[in-house]
């Protein structure tokens, strides 16, 4: 197959021997390996690779390098399609498919290319201003569709990913010669050094240019470099390597792909260094004139290495157009080549003597002093326009000249962006049109051409006189000077906002060829100096990063732990259907055999209220406080009184944080006088403990107490129901169980079945209930010892759904249901409590606030209906004028007779028993009577029992 | 990512660490007014320099203490431990 019209016979870092077919659109292209996606279109002659973001103009490959604005492809197929990808960093290979992403029915067919004869209604801001009404929700569905930025993948990525960390004394970015010499320095002076490069391989130009390093040619020096840094002891070099972002302390995160058969597609590093050296290179800079942006328009510095590395050409006809020195080089090739430019178009008056000189001898026709103006053609170019340009706008004659390509430099900017990522300004330099480091940054040192922006001779004009519309400036965005002109009149002055309101800078390049000029054009036009004027900032990332490479290998079940309960094999053996409860997996409900999940909740709640049933609740928080101020220490953080409270006896307590929202509930079991345990709810535990220890340490540590998490440590098993008390004494305790012994809210230590047992008397079912507490390791065995005696009594386990409709059945509080950000205890009914403790405690003085004391807050009540309820449904009282009263907190069903009920937080709620409301959901409104927020054995004999 | 030299374990990464507002934060007595007691719970200083600040070693030894930040550049001025005084450093200017 051919390689393409556009090849050289000879020349160029290619492997000829090796031939590689590839399709892009469909079509099938040849080319050679050593080429990238985008030398090999250009080989073949494919002009047109993209359509622009908004007025889908065609384009062609524009760079040789990351900062490529137009030839942004679709990669492979299947899961591993790679959306976005730039064709210049695509290396070739046998069957490698590409897609164009944008253009419908396809990139040189675009129906949509009318959005560019519309141009003038898109401008800045259109968006915002125009699709307002009825909402942007209306639109952006046709809009994202227009825009096309590439597909995603839908199925799970299969690849596997690394994060890493890594600690170096010296980082190297870059490892052209500078980087390479930073190296060979750090490391003879014994410095541990890690070398990273994004190219495959090291040099970096110097590497294709065949220049000399000192009086070595550049390859051996290369080698030779690379031969003793390998030798050097603390030395690693990472290839395909990018650092794309920088951090305080000395962080750099880099991303490493991974080398074709790896078991790793990309790895990302995090790595910390006390010195950085950049050595990261210069990103040539576009030329800003009237169909700046037509397929045959590239950056001179991109032809070159496409020449040197490729020995492709990107056209037959090639003009020049330069404000600086780095273009005549290129000539000279190309003439070497046998394709010699037709002209060179300088825009300085005076380009240097020796320069001309050189291309007199070479018969290429140099025209100081002009800019091209504007250029023909539409999926491939045709002419340029230029002419004599004053600096006072004044244009002398326009000149045209034929031509299939058209080579722009605008000037060099240094690759600085991880210095601005850590906090280092940047500053325009009118010397060089770049922007420069405006002073030091501890840490780093620039070396190369990252470091030579000053030092490079005066650059030319690089904005031509013409129609301001039609002169882009941010290539991938389709930002143009007008868009500029039109910021300014709206009175954006601050590069930051004028970024914002126009996006020049904000697309997938993040303006790494647009930065500089854009920041020179508003300073223009605001008539300042550009030197004056701050450039916006940088963030990371430098280059894109997959999300899967920062995730690693934390996905799927590894996303985040899972915390089990002991009986957590039991329950999965059992017919558990375990869900996730926050970072626990907790048995929802034990389905059995053709029974649905709600029809499993009824069954095991009317097990409970007819007899009896086992739960599971060792996820609920335990944290130990232990020191002859415990006591004292706890009756800071409950607005209960606990200092009442006895050995062998329980309190339920609601603590605050201290702006009186409720925090947390649970017990204050006192098992010695300087002994007591808490129990939180099962997502709150290592929050609770991290607020008590935050309190001794840092406002109480003169409080001797030690606070101790016993959450894993103690199973909890609770036997709930009538029948729990015959059940306890069959299966073997040395605790008196009855009543008048053990009474509700009481304590006792003792054994269960030989093994130690606290148990309690709490109940969140609103029946008789023993909370069996032993030791983790004891659990399966008293949970089966149970079972085995419950069975002549219907013993069966419930899980955690059941546990929740009872609950809601007694109106007993659920933090995180009933409570949000704004609840405050005599929201819940606790405000009495809370008033009548005369000490303080965390959150007291907060429930003092005006804020607090309003009749009209939302207060708890309960719900019953005809219709059922659905949780999250608004309420309005009778005759409300406002959107909404108050909303359903938890909903179901009572458990033995079924009808609806509800809690909710309801605007003056105790005020408005026996009202109706409506009751508002998704689908319709329905009526519900607010009752008091208990719907079952409201004096509590069962649980008394 | 900060590096944080915990006064007890030593130099750790800041994932290890939880930040915990601003050091020595006096709280009033129960009978202040209420605009009082608000700002001891909403008024916070935002200074530009040396943030005084306590930070806790929650995935380390779980230990409290201060360290004085300057919020320009995230350089660590000082660690000390809880209850001792603050050291003498020039504050931040306010917002």
């Amino acid at each position: 197959m051919s390689s393409g019209p556009f090849r050289l016979p000879r020349g160029g870092l290619i492997d000829r021997t090796r031939s590689v077919s590839f399709r892009f659109d469909g079509r099938t292209y040849g080319g050679f390996a050593g080429d990238t996606l985008a030398s090999a279109l250009l080989a073949n002659g494919v002009r047109v690779v993209g359509r622009s973001f908004k007025f889908h103009r065609p384009r062609g490959v524009y760079s040789a390098g990351l900062e490529e604005p137009h030839a942004l492809v679709q990669v492979g197929s299947g899961v591993r399609v790679v959306p976005s990808e730039r064709a210049p960093l695509i290396a070739l290979y046998e069957g490698l498919e590409a897609r164009s992403q944008s253009g419908w029915p396809s990139v040189s067919f675009d129906v949509l290319r009318i959005l560019d004869v519309l141009a003038p209604v898109f401008a800045a801001g259109f968006y915002n201003k125009t699709f307002i009404w009825p909402g942007w929700h209306w639109y952006e569905g046709t809009i994202r569709r227009l825009a096309g930025l590439g597909r995603s993948p839908v199925e799970a990525d299969p690849d596997r990913y690394e994060v890493r960390n890594a600690h170096c004394d010296v980082l190297i970015v870059g490892a052209g010669v500078a980087g390479l010499t930073a190296a060979l320095d750090a490391a003879r002076a014994g410095r541990r050094v890690l070398l990273v490069e994004q190219d495959g391989q090291l040099g970096g130009r110097a590497a294709w240019r065949g220049a000399a390093v000192g009086a070595e040619p550049a390859d051996r020096w290369i080698v030779r470099t690379l031969a003793e840094l390998e030798g050097l002891a603390d030395v690693t070099v990472l290839r395909s390597t990018r650092a794309v972002g920088s951090y305080d302390h000395g962080v750099v995160t880099l991303v490493e792909s991974a080398r074709s058969g790896g078991a790793v597609r990309e790895r990302y590093w995090i790595v910390r260094t006390a010195h950085i050296v950049l050595a990261t290179g210069a990103i040539e800079q576009p030329l800003v004139f009237c169909n700046n942006d037509r397929p045959g328009i590239l950056l001179a510095g991109a032809a070159q290495r496409y020449l040197a590395c490729h020995a492709v050409v990107p056209g037959r006809r090639i003009v020049i157009a330069t404000n600086n020195d780095s273009v005549y080089t290129l000539a000279r090739e190309l003439h070497g080549a046998g394709v010699p430019p037709v002209a060179i178009i300088d825009s300085r008056i005076d380009v240097p003597p020796e320069q001309l000189a050189r291309m007199q001898a070479l018969s290429i026709p140099v025209h100081a002093g002009c800019q091209p103006v504007d250029t023909s053609g539409f999926s491939a170019l045709r002419s340029v326009c230029f002419a004599r340009c004053a600096s006072s706008g004044a244009v002398g004659d326009v000149q045209r000249v034929a031509c299939d390509a058209l080579l722009v430099s605008g000037g060099w900017n240094p690759a600085l962006h991880l210095l601005a990522q850590a906090g280092g300004r940047l500053r325009y330099s009118e010397q060089s049109g770049s922007l420069e480091p405006a002073d030091p940054v501890p840490g780093f040192e620039i070396a190369g051409s990252a470091a030579s922006g000053a030092s490079v001779a005066p650059i030319g004009p690089r904005l031509s006189p013409g129609k301001s519309s039609r002169q882009w400036v941010d290539l991938l965005h389709d930002v143009t000077v007008s868009d500029l002109e039109l910021a300014l009149r709206e009175n954006f002055t601050s590069m930051e906002h004028v970024k914002r309101f126009t996006t020049v800078g904000m697309a997938a390049d993040q303006g790494k060829t647009s930065s500089p000029v854009s920041l020179e054009i508003m300073a223009r036009l605001r008539g300042i100096k550009a030197s004056g004027f701050a450039p916006t900032t940088l963030r990371p990332p430098f280059a894109p990063v997959t999300l899967g490479a920062i995730a690693g290998r934390s996905v799927g079940q590894r996303f985040a732990p899972h915390r089990r309960s002991p009986l957590h094999g039991w329950h999965a053996a059992n017919g558990a259907l375990l869900e996730d409860y926050g970072e626990w997996k907790r048995p929802a409900a034990y389905p059995r055999a053709g029974e649905t999940r709600h029809g499993a909740i009824l069954r095991e709640a009317r097990a409970v209220r007819g007899g009896v049933g086992l739960l599971d609740s060792s996820t609920f928080g335990k944290i130990e406080v232990r020191g002859p101020d415990a006591l004292t220490f706890l009756d800071r953080f409950y607005i209960n009184n606990l200092a009442t409270l006895k050995a062998g006896r329980a309190r339920y307590g609601l603590m605050l944080r201290e702006t009186g929202i409720v925090f947390d509930d649970g017990t204050v079991v006192m098992l010695a006088p300087d002994h007591l345990l808490i129990t939180t709810t099962s997502g709150n535990a290592a929050r609770v403990q991290a607020w008590l220890e935050e309190w001794h340490q840092c406002e109480w540590p003169q409080l001797q107490v030690a606070i101790v998490p016993v959450t894993d440590q103690w199973a909890t098993l609770s036997l709930s129901g009538a029948r729990a008390r015959e059940i306890l004494t069959a299966v073997g305790t040395d605790v008196e169980l009855a009543n008048a012994a053990f009474p509700h809210l009481g304590m006792r230590v003792g054994t269960v079945i030989g093994h130690p047992a606290r148990i309690y008397r709490v109940s969140f079912t609103g029946e008789l209930t023993f909370e069996v507490n032993v030791p983790a390791g004891a659990a399966q065995a008293v949970w089966d010892a149970l079972l085995q005696a419950g069975r002549p009594y219907g013993l069966q386990p419930f899980g955690i759904e059941a546990l929740l409709l009872m609950r809601l059945e007694k109106g007993f509080l659920h933090v995180g249901s009933e409570t949000d950000g704004t609840t405050v205890p005599d929201d819940l009914g606790w405000g009495k409590v809370a008033a009548g403790k005369g000490a303080d405690f965390i959150g007291k003085r907060s429930l003092r606030l005006p804020e607090h004391l309003r009749a009209d807050r939302r207060q708890l009540v309960g719900l019953v209906s005809d219709t059922p309820i659905i949780v999250g449904s608004h309420l309005r009282l009778p005759g409300s004028t406002e959107p909404s009263d108050g909303w359903v907190t938890s909903a179901g069903s009572t458990v033995l007779t079924g009808e609806p009920i509800a809690l909710a937080l309801l605007r003056g709620g105790r005020g408005q028993m026996g009202a109706a409301v409506s009751v508002h959901d998704a689908a319709a409104i329905t009526r519900a009577k607010v009752v008091a927020p208990i719907f079952f054995d409201v004096p509590g004999d069962r649980m008394n029992g | 990512m900060l590096q944080i030299a915990c006064p007890y374990c030593g130099v750790r990464d800041e994932p290890e660490f939880t930040f915990g507002g601003p050091a020595q934060v006096t709280r009033p007595a129960f009978e202040v007014a209420d605009a009082e007691w608000a700002s001891y719970l909403f008024g916070r200083d935002n200074p530009r320099g040396v943030s005084f600040e306590r930070w806790c070693h929650s995935f380390g030894c779980n230990r409290w203490f201060n360290v004085a930040r300057d919020t320009r550049t995230h350089e660590i001025r000082a660690i000390c431990a809880m209850g001792t005084p603050r050291p003498e450093l020039p504050p931040g200017e306010g917002p």
